[in-house]
């Protein structure tokens, strides 16, 4: 994996190569039942992992729910695990999986954004706040195709490379590519406002 | 030739706008971040674009939530305690204590699976009736071309008069059988039996010879004579 050549600073969610050879080597402790590598898993993943099943599944009640059952398999199925790809990638695609079963599953309506910004609607000086902007950018997004959100969330924070979101998501490359196209051209109003806003 | 180029000028600003995501978050490799690089020095349409993107990441990123995996994990916990480890490491696990298992079916597939309808139980009971009364069929020689006689009757054959009747463990080898029926001195004239019986003539007078020589193996479950041995 590269080092990030452009600025900003945002985690890299995902595994770095001395991660990835720390997970491989958890995971193989944990094929063999140790219940303490799997706990240290565990913890490893349950940020990265609740905020990615959050942005996905946009059912915060659920999020646990979903995060234990997917670990659960990982708890099962770690003997399984194909060595050529990534543990992160092999995770996140359980969870994307068994988000996309959830949201099938679930018949209330997605939680809606709008109480969060209608409270927090610019000022009379009209110029967005931190929070304010965030808000309006969840709702925009919000109203995308789980898969859509999907790709977003790993590319901009989880920093997946658009061959490994494939593979999480189990699709063409060319796929993940335009969703990422179609998802930025529903934001563009937002980036437009935040090009004035600058 | 212009028209060439132009070509090439418009799939390189759409590759570039497609691969803009993945060229921010560091993740594109050799040509492509090359080509990226390139076209970036000359497009200010994506510059523009990219710096729409850093700033869209930015707020994106922003509203980081604080999870915390100690409560969630306390509450998977049970669930993995109860977790019948997987076939491949199932040898290598102590039993759990407490609650002995009475099903070799895992808890966690049994909860999955739930209650076995009573249709199911019985397709499986008359299956397995069918399945063993077929396999008892099969294991039984075919005796329906064969007529039935006892050993002693008068219609029996006449070798089996003055015969003894010899049952092997089920177990024993067939070269065994034969080298032991072989030292009796005498010959087959029935048999073997479902319960693995032969029936043998011995010549008058070494009656009791065959049938001791016969007690004495361990493969031999039974040596009776069929009839008394006439005295001289």
């Amino acid at each position: 994996m590269l080092s990030r050549r452009t600025t900003g600073a945002v985690p890299r969610a995902v595994s770095t190569d001395e991660a990835k050879s720390d997970e491989a080597v958890l995971l193989r402790r944990v094929a063999e039942g140790d219940r303490d590598a799997f706990e240290t898993l565990y913890r490893g993943y349950f940020p990265r992992l609740t905020r990615f099943l959050e942005r996905v599944m946009r059912r915060p009640h659920a999020v646990e729910e979903v995060l234990n059952d997917t670990m659960l398999v990982v708890w099962r199925k770690a003997a399984t695990f194909n060595a050529q790809s990534k543990v992160s990638t092999w995770i996140f695609s359980i969870a994307y999986r068994k988000a996309l079963k959830a949201i099938k599953r679930f018949d209330d309506p997605v939680e809606s954004d709008d109480q969060a910004f209608e409270s927090t609607l610019p000022g009379p000086e009209g110029a967005l706040m931190e929070k304010q902007r965030g808000a309006v950018l969840l709702k925009q997004i919000g109203r995308m195709s789980a898969e859509h959100r999907a790709v977003i969330e790993l590319t901009y924070y989880h920093g997946c490379a658009y061959r490994e979101i494939a593979e999480i998501m189990e699709c063409p490359v060319d796929t993940v590519k335009t969703r990422m196209f179609h998802a930025r051209r529903r934001l563009r109003q937002f980036l437009s406002d935040r090009k004035e806003d600058l | 030739m212009t028209g060439r180029v132009l070509d090439f000028v418009r799939s390189s600003h759409r590759r570039t706008q497609e691969l803009l995501p993945w060229f921010l978050n560091g993740t594109l490799e050799g040509e492509e971040a090359q080509q990226v690089e390139q076209h970036l020095q000359e497009c200010p349409a994506c510059q523009s674009e990219l710096e729409c993107l850093i700033v869209l990441r930015s707020d994106y990123v922003e509203s980081e939530l604080a999870p915390e995996a100690k409560g969630a994990f306390a509450r998977l916990r049970p669930r993995l305690m109860d977790e019948a480890a997987p076939t491949t490491r199932a040898p290598r696990r102590p039993p759990s204590r407490g609650k002995a298992r009475q099903t070799t079916i895992p808890g966690w597939a049994m909860a999955r699976l739930g209650p076995i309808p009573v249709w199911v139980k019985l397709a499986l009971a008359v299956q397995f009736a069918l399945i063993f009364g077929l396999g008892w069929q099969v294991l039984q020689p075919d005796r329906s071309a064969l007529p039935y006689h006892v050993l002693s009757a008068a219609g029996a054959p006449e070798h089996a008069a003055g015969s003894l009747v010899v049952v092997f463990d089920p177990g024993s080898p067939q070269r065994e059988v034969a080298r032991i029926l072989h030292g009796t001195g005498g010959r087959v004239v029935d048999g073997p039996t479902a319960s693995n019986g032969y029936v043998v003539a011995v010549p008058d007078g070494s009656l009791s010879v065959a049938l001791n020589r016969l007690r004495a193996e361990p493969a031999v479950v039974l040596a009776e004579p069929l009839r008394l041995e006439t005295p001289r």
